[in-house]
């Protein structure tokens, strides 16, 4: 039942309340009974960080198609309106009727980023579900998780029920089908039990209750095993063949109120090949699967229409790498229908001169900035993170932006990457410092932005055996590069918080263990710990402390070959040994080519589920950087117009 | 990217403004000013209206609404002005109907007009706003004798906040009558600027956010009289019909607008 008349009184006592009242366009109206499986999705962050969410959106949909399923959604209260919740004993409640979390059958929460686990815990107890799998009753929800961090779902596994890995799209029907026939059942303990068991049979179904984990002498991790002979050893990610067969979301929702990413999304395909080391989203989703560029079209100029939106964004990881990304472009900024007042948006701009010339052609009004993400400042780096950007590549990108207008350029890196030396570090300044110099032959008025991150080492990818930088290393890496831009003029330096960098990389790449930690971290009040202002480092590590983990152990420490890492038993698509030699490769910074256009590596991400990259053109795109038809041999080089520029300084 | 400039073609030209009368009643108080500008605007896409934009680097839409009503209150006289890109005038006829569809459920289109072109816009016109206040019912044996007593007072000093900041203000002189209905509900009229129905109800000694505000008229100088914001311009209906008979429009009288609804619907 709705409890909407309690909650709407609390609603003039928070900050913008029109993240709780739903109503969007694109809102299903749930109609609950007895004969569907009631799903709650929930993102556990605030409302304007996921609402744009397509994973749950695309969910949302299935689901509400089924007739035996309903979906509604819900987000992270801020915490204004937890308190006010708490302060009179109210549940939390669902976006779409209101209705208490307790009331649904499943409750699936996305998983994109470590540090909103503790909102999860939020939410769950909010809900007035037991946060440990281990103590719920019949009468509890079962608590899914899906989403890339479902890959590594160890730091979190005694509060989830069940982690679904890799697509959605297809797995979720069938989960569907078992939980439709536990409700039938009458949801008892013994049968809660048993529907659990039966989940872990699903390819691509990970319950943590069914497996062991087993440490040594050492407080190693032994092993992960299975504790029934029925439940798979490894649970293989779920794949969809083609993104074709899947044109979702077909009624993208409409916010009422400002949220990120305000504007038609369409995907135009998933997975990338590019080979990125330190990039898990690109090694967790390949193959490359590109949707037809006629269906991309229709949803386009259907999905403008029916929301009123006038910017649409063409979402992948590596848009510019789309077959025909030009003519699509230019097909829908042509098309009569938008009577030229639709933008287009590229996600992830490639670094190198053609993808500027798709930006002027998208952007011809308002040219304010474009960022591109080099990762690494020198030839060497980017070698090792097989990022293959040239200095070329990125001169000729940022010359060709200025003297097309543009004023603000923004160049994301990385610090804290294998290998990474002072010398690195500083090659960072130089690249924005010979962009702000490139900029200042076209315009006065230039800005150069470097975005500083630190790195975190990610499961599942190449570079998971290595130790994250200690928060030392970043920040004197940080200083570093503050002293070597201060002087440069249009050279703007900002860096993201290294203390959050720690505590994501204590969430990452933690065994079951971690656990009691964030959930200690939770109870000590560390919620929202994605937003800066909410953030304590000092809780994380005195949790680790009580929990007597050592933060040196699980962050700072290289991993060998042979060790048991605690995502063994997921599989992501990647054989072990490919994510090896690759690693090898590194060290020896050797970058890789794609492989849409260059002989197979076998990964295992296509031969090990018969499977193929979908795409409309095997040649690589033009004046594709990255490994695709450059002269690599050429990469650290610095152009003439630079050397002689510097010289003469 | 290039947007239609109809409207604005020819310089010195000013394009013609329909000004929009709409309500805001249930969950969608809980939007911002801000963010009912937005769905306006993706409303006019929907339908397709040709909106005037304005030049220059980052065209917007030239729609331009009156005062700002409080998040959280609702309101069935909310105004909104937006420079036509039309030729054909008499196309406006439909488009209320249209754009109800169109808006989020809470919002409705109740009214259009066509204004003349000198005339000023809602910021600029709009004197004085009436409200409907539901004061909860715990309080409500209170009031009688606290509003008489602030209207015999000729100051009223309280605490506002303006810009983050508390300020003593007197609120007085923006009451500009108020009474109470048969429900119980205070009626008040407040000055456009100066007076905020939670301010006002604050000097009441009743906690704004228990309570439920609606807009009920906003009110523009008209002729020397006290009219609502529609008064100034032509109905879509009637222009068209004057238009079919090739009658001057500025000969026509401004046309009846029919007074609010009794029985204002009650939120989801």
């Amino acid at each position: 039942m709705s409890i909407w008349p309690k909650v709407e009184p609390l609603l003039g006592r928070v900050q913008k309340p029109a993240r709780y009242i739903g109503g969007e366009d694109g809102m299903v109206v749930p109609r609950h009974s007895p004969s569907k499986v009631g799903w709650l999705l929930v993102y556990p962050d605030a409302y304007e960080v996921g609402l744009p969410n397509q994973g749950l959106q695309i969910l949302y949909e299935i689901l509400n198609e089924r007739p035996d399923a309903l979906a509604e959604r819900a987000y992270a209260p801020w915490v204004d309106l937890e308190g006010e919740l708490r302060e009179r004993g109210l549940p939390l409640v669902s976006l779409d009727s209101h209705r208490p979390l307790s009331q649904f059958d499943v409750v699936g929460f996305s998983l994109q980023y470590e540090l909103t686990y503790t909102n999860l815990l939020t939410m769950l107890d909010l809900g007035g579900i037991p946060l440990r799998s281990a103590v719920r009753g019949d009468d509890d929800p079962l608590v899914v998780a899906g989403g890339p961090n479902a890959t590594h779902p160890e730091p979190i596994a005694i509060f989830v029920d069940v982690f679904v890995i890799g697509d959605g799209e297809e797995v979720v029907s069938e989960i569907n089908v078992e939980v439709a026939a536990w409700k039938q059942q009458g949801r008892t303990s013994e049968s809660r039990e048993a529907v659990l068991h039966r989940l872990a049979r699903i390819p691509g179904v990970y319950v943590p209750s069914m497996y062991e984990a087993s440490y040594g002498p050492d407080g190693r991790l032994a092993a992960v095993t299975p504790r029934h002979a029925d439940v798979p050893a490894q649970v293989e990610k779920r794949t969809i063949a083609d993104l074709a067969s899947w044109p979702y979301p077909k009624t993208q929702l409409v916010p009422l109120t400002e949220v990120v990413h305000d504007r038609l999304n369409v995907e135009i395909f998933r997975g990338c090949t590019r080979g990125c080391r330190f990039c898990q989203a690109g090694m967790i989703t390949r193959p490359v699967r590109e949707r037809p560029a006629a269906q991309v079209r229709q949803m386009v100029s259907d999905g403008l229409e029916r929301t009123g939106y006038d910017e649409v964004s063409l979402t992948s990881l590596s848009s510019a790498d789309y077959s025909g990304i030009d003519e699509v472009v230019k097909g829908i900024i042509d098309d009569p229908a938008c009577s030229g007042q639709v933008g287009v948006s590229l996600p992830s701009l490639r670094v190198d001169a053609f993808t500027v010339g798709i930006a002027a052609e998208i952007q011809k009004v308002r040219r304010t900035g474009l960022t591109f993400a080099p990762e690494g400042g020198t030839w060497r780096l980017r070698k090792v993170i097989s990022k293959l950007i040239r200095e070329d590549d990125l001169y000729g990108a940022v010359d060709s932006a200025f003297s097309q207008g543009w004023q603000r350029v923004k160049l994301y890196f990385m610090i804290g990457l294998p290998t990474e030396t002072m010398e690195d570090v500083e090659g960072i300044a130089t690249l924005a410092r010979n962009c702000a110099e490139l900029g200042r032959k076209h315009t006065k008025k230039v800005s150069v932005t470097a975005s500083v991150g630190g790195f975190v080492p990610k499961p599942q990818t190449p570079f998971q055996w290595y130790g994250q930088d200690t928060v030392a290393d970043l920040k004197s890496k940080v200083n570093r590069l503050r002293d070597v831009t201060k002087r440069d003029r249009g050279v703007n330096l900002r860096w993201h918080d290294p203390e959050a960098t720690l505590a994501e990389g204590i969430a990452s790449r933690g065994d079951r263990r971690l656990g009691t930690v964030i959930e200690d971290v939770w109870r000590s009040g560390g919620t929202f710990q994605e937003w800066g202002e909410h953030f304590d480092l000092s809780r994380w590590e005195a949790a680790m402390e009580r929990a007597g983990l050592s933060i040196d152990w699980y962050v700072h420490r290289h991993r060998d070959k042979d060790e048991v890492l605690p995502w063994d038993h997921i599989s992501a698509g990647l054989h072990k040994d490919f994510l090896w030699g690759d690693w090898e490769d590194a060290l020896a910074e050797a970058g890789t080519e794609d492989c849409r256009w260059t002989p197979c590596y076998d990964c295992g991400a296509c031969t090990g589920y018969g499977i193929e990259h979908v795409v409309a053109s095997n040649v690589p795109p033009a004046g594709g950087s990255q490994g695709t038809g450059q002269d690599l041999s050429t990469g650290g080089s610095v152009p003439v117009t630079l050397l002689s520029r510097a010289g003469s300084r | 990217m290039s947007r239609p400039t109809l409207g604005l073609q020819e310089p010195g030209v000013a394009p013609r403004v329909a000004r929009f009368k709409y309500s805001k009643l249930g969950k969608i108080r809980f939007t911002s000013h801000r963010d009912v500008g937005r769905m306006w605007e993706r409303a006019l896409r929907k339908v397709a209206v040709a909106v005037a934009y304005t030049s220059g680097f980052s065209p917007r839409p030239r729609i331009a609404f009156g005062f700002a009503l409080p998040t959280g209150a609702e309101s069935v006289a909310e105004y909104v002005d937006i420079a036509l890109a039309l030729d054909k005038v008499h196309e406006l006829a439909g488009v209320p109907d249209q754009l109800t569809p169109a808006l989020p459920e809470g919002l409705e289109v109740t009214g259009g007009v066509l204004l003349e072109p000198s005339t000023p816009a809602l910021q600029a016109a709009v004197a004085s706003s009436t409200w409907q206040i539901t004061v909860p019912e715990r309080a409500a044996p209170e009031v009688p004798g606290r509003l008489q007593e602030l209207l015999d007072s000729s100051t009223v000093e309280i605490e506002v906040e303006r810009k983050g900041a508390l300020v003593a203000t007197d609120i007085r002189p923006g009451i500009l009558a108020a009474s109470l209905d048969d429900g119980g509900a205070v009626i008040c009229d407040l000055a456009a600027r100066g007076t905020r129905p939670a301010d006002f109800l604050r000097a009441l000694g009743v906690d704004p956010l228990e309570a439920r505000f609606v807009r009920t008229q906003q009110w523009i100088d008209h002729d020397g009289r006290r009219a609502e914001p529609l008064a100034a311009g032509l109905d879509f209906l009637v222009l068209r019909e004057e238009l079919n008979h090739d009658v001057r429009p500025e000969l026509l009288q401004p046309v009846a607008i029919p007074p609010p609804p009794a029985r204002l619907a009650r939120g989801a």
